[in-house]
C-alpha cells in the first residue's frame, strides 16, 4: 500500500503541504475561503522547525496502529487496502487517538469535536500535499518503492 | 483448532479478529453473558446523555459475527474446567476448547452502604445499565453520583446532559484521584462547577434514604453524607470502582491475585488458557510489577497479543501504563504514567494558566519521562505517551519548552536524541 514518506534533507519549510491539505479539507476547496469556514479546516500534515531543520509529520498508516487500538468508538479502522481510516460520523471526540499516536499525526479538530487525520486524499491519484511539494520532500509510494528511491538518492549523493 | 473466547468487549473482539487474520480455518467461538453485538462500554455515558443514538454504541456492523465467522453464544460462563479443557455455561451446556481466552472484564464494585438495594440506585457499566437509567430518569430532578473517577464523572455528565442537577460525592480530596493531580483536578472541578455540578469532596455517602413509592416498593429519596449533610435526590449512581470478573476460574488452577495473572504472552498459569483486558493483571512498565490497568487501549493491545500467541505466532506484550483522556466542558484532559512520585524522587516540570484552562505537568525520573498531564491544548500528547512507553531519555531543555510550546518532533533531531523505535 502506498503512503506518504518525508525526506527531511529536501524540505525547506515552505509549508505548501499544509496549505494544500487545508484547501483539500475545506468545504469551498479554496485556500482563500478556507479561513472563513466554520469549522475552519485544519491541516493533517504539520511541519515543525528546530534550528534549520524541518520535520513534516503525517499519518504513517501503521500496520498495527495505536489509534485503532485506542479508539473506543470503532471510528478508527483499517481499510481493505490496509490504510488507517477514520469515520467522523462515529467519532465522539474523546481524543484517545490523540493521546496515543506516537507521531502526533492525529489532530484534534476542536471546533468539530472530531479527530482528524490524513486520508491519503483517497479520491485523488496523488495526495494534495505531495503534489504541492515542489522540492519533492514528500513521496507517495509503497515501502519497496521508497527503499529503492532512497537508496538511489544516496548513491547519487556520494 | 478450536478457539474459545469468553467476553465480547475490547479484548475479546481484538483477539478474535487477530486470530481470524492468522488462522482462517480455525473455529472461533465467542461466549458472553451480554447477548448482543460488540459495543463500547466507554460510550454508555454518551448514550445516557443522548449524545449518540443507540446504533452508534456498537463498534462493529450488524453482520459482524457471520462476516468474521465467529460463532456467538449469549450465555454466562460459570466455570472453567482446565483438566477437561472445557467450560460450563449457565444453561448447563459444556463447550470444549483447544485454546481459551478469558476476557470477562470487570464489574462495578458495590460498597456496603445502607440502602444500596433501593429502587433508583444504579451503576453504569453495561448497555443494559444505561437503558435502565434512561427509563428511570423522567422522574429525576436531582441525582447523587458516588465516586468522582472517570466513570463517575462521565456518568454525571450523561445525567447533566438530561437536565438533571448532579451532586458528586468523592472520598478523596480531589476529582479523579487516580488519573489527575490535585491542581489539574481543581481546574476540572472549576469547569464543572461553573456548569452547575456540585462536589462534595473528602466525603462519603453513609446511608441512602428511601421512601415508599406507588408500587409498594422503596425508592431513593436522598443520601446522608459522612459530614452529616443530607442531599435530597431521586437517583444514586454508584461509581466507586470495578473488580475483575474472575469467578469462572475458581478451582481451575489459574492463578489469581487481584486479577488473573498473565505473562507477557498473555498466558495464565495453566496451559492453553490466556487472559486479556480488565480481568487480567499484566506487567505495568512504569511500576515494574503486575497491575490491573482497566483501560480500553490496554485491553485491545492485550487482546491482539493474546490472539497472536493463541494462533501460534509468538508476540510479547510490552506492558501497560495508566493512560486517560477525557473532555470536560470542551476542555481536553490527558494524563499518562505515574503522576505522583514519592517526595524527593524525580523532577517535576509544570506550567499552569488557570484563567484559560491550561495546565501541563511532566514528571521525570532518571532523566526519563514517567508521567504527564495536559489540560487544554492536548495536541501531540501521543508523542509524549510514546516517550513514556519507550522509556526514552529526554533532554530537560526540550521538556521545558514543551511546557509552553506545541509538542512535536522538533528538538528531537537537532538535540541528537535517538528516537529509537517509537511507535512500532
Amino acid at each position: 500500500m502506498p503512503k506518504i514518506y518525508f525526506r527531511p534533507e529536501r524540505c525547506d519549510g515552505c509549508r505548501a503541504c499544509e496549505l494544500a491539505c487545508i484547501e483539500k479539507h475545506s468545504q469551498t476547496q479554496s485556500i482563500f475561503m478556507a479561513n472563513l469556514e466554520k469549522p475552519s479546516p485544519q491541516s493533517r500534515i504539520r511541519v515543525s522547525q528546530s534550528a534549520n531543520q524541518f520535520a513534516a509529520v503525517v499519518c504513517q498508516q501503521c500496520l498495527q496502529a495505536m489509534c485503532v487500538e485506542a479508539c473506543m468508538t470503532g471510528a478508527m479502522q483499517y481499510s481493505e487496502s490496509g490504510a488507517v481510516i477514520h469515520d467522523a460520523k462515529q467519532c465522539v471526540g474523546c481524543w484517545m487517538c490523540v493521546m496515543v499516536c506516537p507521531f502526533g499525526a492525529v489532530i484534534p479538530l476542536a471546533e468539530a469535536k472530531k479527530a482528524g487525520k490524513c486520508n491519503l486524499c483517497e479520491e485523488e491519484k496523488l495526495p494534495a500535499c505531495v503534489l504541492a511539494c515542489t522540492r519533492k520532500a514528500l513521496w507517495y509510494c509503497t515501502g519497496e518503492e521508497y527503499e529503492i528511491k532512497a537508496a538511489g538518492e544516496l548513491e547519487c549523493a556520494t | 483448532m478450536r478457539y474459545l473466547i469468553v467476553g465480547n468487549s475490547a479484548a475479546g473482539i481484538f483477539a478474535a479478529e487477530t486470530i481470524r487474520g492468522l488462522d482462517q480455518a480455525g473455529q472461533i467461538i465467542m461466549v458472553s453473558q451480554e447477548d448482543n453485538l460488540p459495543y463500547s462500554r466507554c460510550l454508555t455515558s454518551y448514550l445516557l446523555g443522548q449524545e449518540i443514538p443507540e446504533q452508534r454504541i456498537y463498534i462493529r456492523n450488524d453482520n459482524y459475527y457471520s462476516e468474521t465467522g465467529i460463532e456467538f453464544i449469549g450465555q454466562n460462563v460459570e466455570q472453567v474446567d482446565a483438566r477437561a479443557k472445557s467450560v460450563l455455561l449457565a444453561n448447563g451446556e459444556k463447550l470444549s476448547y483447544d485454546k481459551l481466552l478469558i476476557a470477562t472484564g470487570s464489574s462495578p464494585f458495590t460498597p456496603p452502604i445502607d440502602g444500596s438495594n433501593l429502587e433508583g440506585v444504579f451503576q453504569l457499566r453495561t448497555l443494559e445499565d444505561a437503558k435502565k437509567i434512561a427509563d428511570f430518569v423522567p422522574n429525576v430532578k436531582e441525582a447523587v453520583v458516588v465516586g468522582a473517577g472517570l466513570v463517575g464523572l462521565k456518568g454525571a455528565h450523561g445525567l447533566h446532559e438530561l437536565g438533571i442537577n448532579v451532586n458528586v460525592v468523592e472520598f478523596a480530596p480531589q476529582l479523579m484521584p487516580l488519573s489527575l493531580d490535585s491542581e489539574a483536578a481543581g481546574m476540572v472541578a472549576g469547569l464543572l462547577e461553573k456548569d452547575g455540578y456540585r462536589f462534595y469532596l473528602n466525603n462519603k455517602v453513609v446511608k441512602i434514604l428511601g421512601e415508599k413509592n406507588n408500587n409498594g416498593g422503596m425508592t431513593v429519596s436522598g443520601v446522608v453524607l459522612d459530614s452529616g449533610e443530607q442531599i435530597a435526590c431521586q437517583l444514586v449512581l454508584m461509581a466507586v470502582g470495578v473488580r475483575p470478573n474472575t469467578a469462572l476460574v475458581r478451582d481451575s488452577g489459574v492463578k489469581v491475585n487481584k486479577g488473573i495473572i498473565v505473562n507477557d504472552r498473555m498466558q495464565t498459569s495453566v496451559e492453553d488458557i490466556y487472559s486479556a483486558g480488565d480481568v487480567a493483571e499484566t506487567y505495568d512498565l512504569l511500576w515494574d510489577e503486575n497491575r490491573i490497568n482497566a483501560l480500553w487501549p490496554m485491553a485491545t493491545a492485550q487482546g491482539i497479543v493474546a490472539g497472536c500467541n493463541m494462533a501460534g505466532i509468538e508476540r510479547r506484550y510490552e506492558g501497560s501504563m495508566g493512560l486517560n483522556s477525557a473532555v470536560f466542558c470542551g476542555v481536553g484532559v490527558i494524563s499518562a504514567g505515574i503522576l505522583n512520585l514519592p517526595d524527593g524522587e524525580g523532577q517535576v516540570f509544570r506550567a499552569a494558566e488557570p484563567q484559560r484552562n491550561y495546565y501541563r505537568k511532566f514528571i521525570l525520573r532518571d532523566d526519563r519521562l514517567v508521567g504527564m498531564i495536559m489540560v487544554g491544548e492536548i495536541e501531540g500528547a501521543g508523542f509524549l505517551s510514546a516517550l513514556i512507553r519507550k522509556r526514552v531519555k529526554v533532554n530537560k531543555t526540550v521538556v521545558n519548552q514543551w511546557l509552553t510550546d506545541k509538542i512535536s518532533y522538533q528538538g528531537y533531531f537537532s538535540e541528537g536524541i535517538p528516537m529509537g523505535k517509537v511507535g512500532q
